[in-house]
């Protein structure tokens, strides 16, 4: 049976145990224990950077099994971009190796005392020495890491050079386009002196009905390349959204100030897959192949490969810094991906200082030079570089919005996009009242993999919806009735998946056809041999969200943190929905209903039946004497939380 | 006669095969015991490695093997391997093999055994880098392509390669032998 292992970095000690049985089955894996694990092994007192915060690594309950897409794995800790809840999946190979080296779980804690990295093998953790790493970007310590073990077919998770100078946004990369990107995991990592975390092994993961689970195995791969969507995710991958946004009016245009822009049509999926497209990769057992390779002539004359892009780093570059030119866009993906960078929060860095700039209230004395007009090339590159090398603006930022904003004044961070302090993709969705809801109430900050009802875009039937989700849902994106239940359900579907390590490419969250909770309850009872109701399994959605909740009241957030940005309540400026935006009076109402139907107060606060009918109340315990915490910035760059008035 | 054949442009590297081949013959996700390999050298290399048998017509570790233990069953041209008959560490076959598609495995090397005639791993490769092809024996022995079987048509892309029913001539398939 799998392990988990407490790892910690100050005296290089490892523990190694099951994981307990009770923990299965309440949060089943991945991020679902990672959730738990983090709710107690941090308090609202913990410096994300500190020795104090615990980095955990967890691989999905059916990750690396011969299964359709179980590829994923989290990174969890408290973030230090957001100063809350951090928390990212990855695909890849890394997370499968994983399981095979042994562990299920790892909790890393304190900081080593010179950089290492971890060398985890068929059940065994060693601490190496990482000094000579220190040149490297990410894919190079990779290929490095590998060399020196002596096995092409290690896999590794690291961090660049980002990751190491401790930029709030850092991400940890695997392989060349995979990445645990969002709330800053590689500035944790970095924090800890931990470089790299190498994977290995041979070993079996347990398979309770092997001829059950081969049953399975074929039919979710037979559903999944039998829907409609599955080729034109398989060719496009996330770029698909590119061509939808960016016809239908709800692109994200110079930093969310329009929803539709003139830029040249050459920022369209089909150019990139004509002109750039090299290769496609797959992640573990996954039939989709929608991870895109590129090969560019830069502008400098120079080639280059590299993985990816996905939609959210072309829609940023793209509409939102106004750039249509292919060959920045993916010189600038591949920067990120080399040096670390979470392209998410690089893309609404640059299309926020973009606005600044062009509204005055940041100068060329603020930018070390750059000249931060719309779409320009050494603009973008320059606002990375900078923050990588933590020089001019980029040493503004390296410590994340909230500090820049406070460090420039002039009411800078109003022109930034966020919730909960995370910043919102590049695409607008204030036309799609569900998803408002869901970006605003997602647990990590603004996000799309949390609870986004993407098949609110698509208008489909009451029927079909109410099949779905238990009761009929609007095909009027536009309409707020019942949009709660659709949120909710996502919810649970999302933290579901994640538990498992599955892709949501491959769940109902994309399409209707793709696997749902009663798929996940097959292939779980094939695998493990424990028996879950389909009711159960939402029910562990429900937990992990009720567990999220409860993290983010114990950090002081409540309904105040669950409002979508102030932009979407300004009416959209182009396209054939001019003028829709998000009415504040039926917003209000709509997360009554939410909040209502989850069985939380009006404040936001889980209520004690709700916790006590998903056996949190012992987690829930400390609402007893809650107090509002307030988040704000000293002037060493390091947040404290300062006690507000205490509440009932 | 039925061969597996592989394109390795098609490949996305998703181990779907290694997966199923292990799965099929020993109940387990034991990667190593699986009778395919898909290796990626650099993280960032886009094309990969492929170790699988062919059933090549010429078979050079048939003719290294000092024992026996590699044998082609005549009526379908399967090379079989019995590892009870391999000498304590002999091993002639593995660099003999030009498609390294003698593995190690978990208990002595394993080599590809076709399933009977219908591969796992063929089933899952969605992309068709695996996929099987009858071929007729030629008096000299050389493998010709006689007709498409169980060849399903890919609309989607593969790796750069608009995926469409197999042409007479194969470029880009591996060959049968080196050519010397």
């Amino acid at each position: 049976m799998n392990k988990m292992a407490v790892i910690d970095l100050t005296a290089r000690t490892v523990e190694v145990g099951g994981v307990p049985e009770d923990l299965r089955r309440r949060f089943l894996g991945g991020r679902g224990i990672n959730t738990h694990l983090l709710f107690h092994m941090v308090d609202e007192w913990t410096d994300p950077l500190g020795p104090e915060n615990v980095l955990l690594l967890g691989a999905g309950l059916l990750t690396g099994l011969p299964w359709v897409g179980g590829t994923r794995c989290n990174f969890t800790a408290k973030s230090p971009e957001t100063g809350h809840l951090g928390d990212s999946a990855a695909g890849g190979h890394f997370a499968a190796e994983l399981r095979f080296a042994g562990f299920d779980h790892l909790v890393m804690k304190g900081r080593a005392e010179r950089p290492v990295y971890l060398w985890i093998h068929d059940g065994r953790i060693e601490f190496r020495n990482a000094a000579h790493l220190e040149p490297l970007n990410s894919v190079e310590t990779q290929n490095a890491i590998k060399a020196e073990l002596g096995d092409v077919k290690i896999q590794v998770a690291a961090i660049g050079p980002a990751g190491r100078r401790l930029v709030r946004w850092a991400c940890v990369m695997h392989g060349v386009g995979d990445a645990w990107g969002r709330t800053g995991m590689g500035a944790v990592m970095g924090s800890k002196n931990l470089w790299a975390v190498a994977v290995r092994g041979n070993g079996a993961i347990p398979v309770a009905d092997p001829a059950r689970m081969m049953e399975v195995t074929q039919a979710h791969y037979a559903q999944i390349t039998g829907t409609k969507g599955f080729l034109a995710t398989s060719n496009y991958g996330t770029l698909i959204r590119l061509n939808n946004t960016r016809t239908q009016g709800y692109e994200g245009g110079f930093n969310h100030q329009q929803n539709m822009t003139e830029l040249s049509a050459e920022l369209d999926s089909d150019v990139f897959l004509d002109k750039y497209e090299s290769a496609k990769a797959s992640c573990f057992n996954c039939p989709t192949h929608c991870r895109h390779q590129h090969e560019v002539v830069l502008r400098d004359g120079t080639r280059k490969r590299g993985g990816g892009p996905e939609y959210y780093g072309v829609g940023g570059w793209g509409s939102q810094c106004g750039c249509s030119d292919w060959r920045t866009i993916l010189e600038a993906w591949d920067y990120c991906n080399e040096m670390g960078l979470d392209t998410g929060s690089a893309t609404a860095y640059t299309a926020w200082l973009m606005e600044l700039y062009e509204k005055g209230i940041i100068t060329e004395a603020d930018t070390g030079g750059l000249a931060l007009k719309w779409g320009d090339h050494d603009a973008i590159m320059g606002v990375l570089r900078q923050t990588v090398e933590g020089r001019g603006i980029g040493a503004l930022i390296a410590g994340g919005w909230m500090a820049a904003a406070r460090d420039i004044g002039r009411g800078a961070h109003r022109y930034f996009d966020h919730v909960k302090g995370l910043s919102i993709e590049c695409d607008d969705v204030r036309g799609h009242r569900a998803q408002v809801l869901g970006l605003a109430t997602a647990s990590r900050g603004a996000d799309h993999l949390r609870s986004r009802f993407t098949l609110e875009e698509f208008s489909l039937p009451e029927k079909v919806t109410e099949k779905l989700v238990g009761v009929p849902i609007p095909a009027d994106a536009l309409s707020y009735e019942n949009k709660e239940h659709a949120c909710i359900w996502t919810e649970n579907i999302c933290a579901v998946a994640d538990a498992l390590g599955m892709c949501k490419f491959l769940t109902k969250w994309l399409s209707v056809g793709l696997l749902g909770v009663g798929e996940f309850r097959d292939a779980i009872e094939a695998a493990t041999g424990t028996a879950f109701s389909v009711e159960e399994l939402v029910r562990v959605g429900d937990r992990v969200t009720n567990m999220e909740r409860l993290f983010l009241v114990r950090e002081g957030m409540s309904r105040k943190d669950d409002a979508p940005p102030e932009k979407f309540y300004r009416p959209w400026t182009h396209g054939p929905r001019a003028g829709t935006r998000v009415e504040p009076e039926a917003y209000e109402a709509l997360l009554d209903r939410y909040y209502a139907v989850r069985g939380w107060d009006r404040k936001g606060i889980p209520g004690g039946e709700t916790l006590r009918a998903l056996g949190l109340e012992k987690e829930g315990a400390f609402l007893a004497d809650r107090r509002e915490v307030r988040f704000v910035w000293n002037d060493a760059g390091k947040e404290g939380a300062v006690h507000a008035a205490a509440q009932g | 006669m039925l061969r597996l054949r592989v394109d390795r442009n098609k490949c996305t590297n998703c181990r779907f095969c290694e997966s199923a081949c292990a799965f099929t013959h020993v109940g387990q996700t034991v990667l190593k015991d699986s009778r395919i390999e898909v290796v990626q050298q650099a993280v960032e290399d886009q094309s990969y490695a492929i170790g699988v048998c062919h059933q090549c017509s010429l078979c050079p570790p048939l003719d290294v093997c000092p024992t026996g233990a590699l044998t082609r069953d005549p009526r379908t041209g399967i090379i079989h391997l019995d590892r009870a008959l391999c000498p304590p560490g002999c091993r002639l076959c593995v660099p003999a093999c030009p498609l390294a598609a003698i593995l190690d495995g978990t208990a002595g090397l394993i080599l590809c055994d076709f399933c009977g005639g219908e591969p796992e791993c063929v089933k899952v490769c969605y992309t068709e880098a695996l996929f099987v092809r009858e071929y007729t024996l030629t008096p000299r022995g050389l493998g010709k392509h006689a007709a498409t079987r169980g060849h399903r048509v890919a609309v989607t892309r593969g790796n750069g390669h608009q995926a469409e029913e197999p042409s007479a001539v194969m470029a880009s398939e591996t060959p049968d032998v080196p050519t010397s």
